[in-house]
């Protein structure tokens, strides 16, 4: 199993995939965002990821596991930064 | 699944508190708040953490925890369900631990975890039936539960119903939707730009609580409604957007005044329009009590003022298919086309159904009423407020007195 969001929606998916129990759910994102494109533009935004989409779909389990467990929580902390001194 | 704090603090942000600072962790990093902290420490290390939102909070020290829980009939320890979508387990002391740092007093408790007890699933995973707090959690919408709370503990808990019950003013209000919102960041998950992708946000993310004014109110109050006792209390938990006014000074009937609700309700860009189905969407209206006065005289209840608005709250098609919905195009929307179509030749109705329109009475004197449409994707959910073994409660002392009965420990403290 794999699963498409866009770039801007990738880490909640990898988090929710994680609360749901499939830690290493594959996920590829696309380029946000996909609203409003024309189905020309819509297919030239996803030309990038079928060869990721196929890769995740066919590579053995154990690689898959070793490359997408716990990767989620790194692209979120990348996504959120704060700084850590408040207030000085 | 790991704690979401632990893993943000132990890696990105890196805090490590120094001893000066008189915050102590135990060997997994886990605060520990057995005494009395610098509560700007506190406040800033449960920031970098992203456990708070934003404003200062009350420690939740070890003994406010166990203080907190003194109305409640429960083990700390009980699960109680799962907070989507994080799916975190949830127990009483969990809860308490939101109330405490949302600077609740222990009476305020049980209105807050009735109010949980609408968001959460007993089951792992299970799907959103009717609030579905996953979906207002995550979605860009900037949708938030709203809290409306009926029965005797408002008068108890002096929860306020008149002049800004919306707020600011009432620590009640404030700190009962405080808690509500803190629970959905700590339990839920509901991490702002990281879970929660809302495109702008809400200010009544902070707190969004109100309390019907039943003793102004001429109709019976929600929860009587909803086939409760006029002394039972109640929560009733929405999904809605942010409050917009009505204003009608000049209407001297009913109709009138229903005809600006009805009127200010028909705007496009709303989710119910486009997004509403038998199965849920709904809205709410909060009618000010002279408004509510002047329509009752002239006639109008409950049910007559759902079937006005669904009237006249109407946008036409052509309008809706202008701001972007062409119906040819969104055909993959299964529901919306074919109730729109069958039922109401091109006028659509700000619900699928006149009953999805919720009305409640609250605010002070003055002609002013307000509109909440909803997520669209969600439906309310009224919460009774009982013991655990469902007897309805008259007074959260009742809470206190099962308590004892159980055998659980008083904590001491203030009287609150």
């Amino acid at each position: 199993m794999a699963t498409f969001c866009s770039t801007s929606f990738a880490a909640l998916g990898a988090i929710v995939a994680e609360a749901l129990g499939q830690p290493d759910l594959p996920i590829s994102a696309l380029k946000h965002p996909l609203a409003g494109l024309s189905p020309a533009d819509i297919t030239e935004r996803v030309k990038p990821v079928v060869e990721d989409a196929v890769g995740m779909l066919t590579m053995p389990a154990a690689e898959r596991i070793r490359r997408y467990t716990g990767r989620r929580w790194v692209e979120a902390r990348a996504k959120v930064k704060i700084e850590a001194e408040v207030g000085r | 699944m790991k704690r979401l704090s632990e893993k943000l603090a132990s890696r990105e942000l890196e805090v490590q508190p120094s001893e000066e600072r008189k915050i102590r962790t135990d060997e997994e990093g886990r605060l520990i708040l057995d005494t009395e902290p610098d509560i700007e420490e506190v406040y800033r290390y449960f920031y970098v953490r992203r456990n708070i939102d934003g404003l200062p909070i009350i420690p939740p020290t070890k003994e406010r925890v166990e203080r907190m829980l003194k109305y409640c009939d429960r083990p700390a320890n009980e699960f109680l369900g799962y907070f989507p979508p994080r799916n975190s387990i949830v127990t009483p002391e969990k809860i308490a631990i939101n109330c405490v740092m949302a600077g609740c007093i222990p009476g305020y408790f049980p209105v807050v975890m009735h109010a949980v007890f609408g968001c959460i699933h007993k089951a792992r995973g299970q799907l959103a039936t009717t609030l579905n707090i996953e979906g207002i959690i995550t979605t860009t919408h900037p949708v938030h539960p709203l809290t409306i709370v009926n029965g005797p503990v408002i008068k108890e808990l002096i929860f306020n119903a008149g002049h800004n019950a919306l707020g600011p003013g009432w620590r009640t209000n404030a700190t009962v939707g405080r808690a509500v919102s803190l629970c959905m960041l700590n339990l839920g998950g509901g991490i702002p730009g990281m879970v929660s992708l809302s495109t702008q946000g809400s200010p009544t993310r902070y707190a969004y609580c109100i309390a019907e004014n039943e003793d102004q109110s001429p109709w019976d109050p929600l929860h009587v409604r909803r086939g409760y006792e006029r002394n039972d209390s109640a929560v009733t938990i929405m999904g809605l957007e942010g409050p917009h006014n009505v204003q009608d000074h000049r209407s001297e009937t009913g109709e009138d005044l229903l005809l600006s609700f009805a009127k200010t309700m028909a705007v496009a860009g709303m989710n119910p329009t486009t997004l509403a189905s038998d199965r849920w969407g709904n809205y709410l209206v909060v009618i000010g009590p002279e408004y509510a006065r002047l329509m009752k005289k002239d006639g109008y209840d409950i049910d007559d003022i759902r079937m006005f608005l669904w009237t006249y709250a109407r946008l036409p098609q052509n309008l809706v298919e202008q701001v972007g919905y062409d119906l040819s195009r969104i055909g993959l929307m299964p529901e919306w086309p074919k109730w729109v179509w069958n039922r109401f030749d091109g006028q659509i109705p700000p619900t699928a159904k006149p009953e999805y329109i919720e009305i409640i009475v609250a605010g002070g004197d003055g002609r002013h009423g307000q509109v909440m449409p909803s997520f669209g994707w969600t439906h309310d959910i009224t919460i009774p407020l009982t013991l655990a073994d469902g007897t309805p409660i008259r007074s959260v002392i009742d809470f206190l007195n099962a308590r004892k009965a159980k055998g659980l420990p008083i904590p001491a403290g203030r009287a609150e």
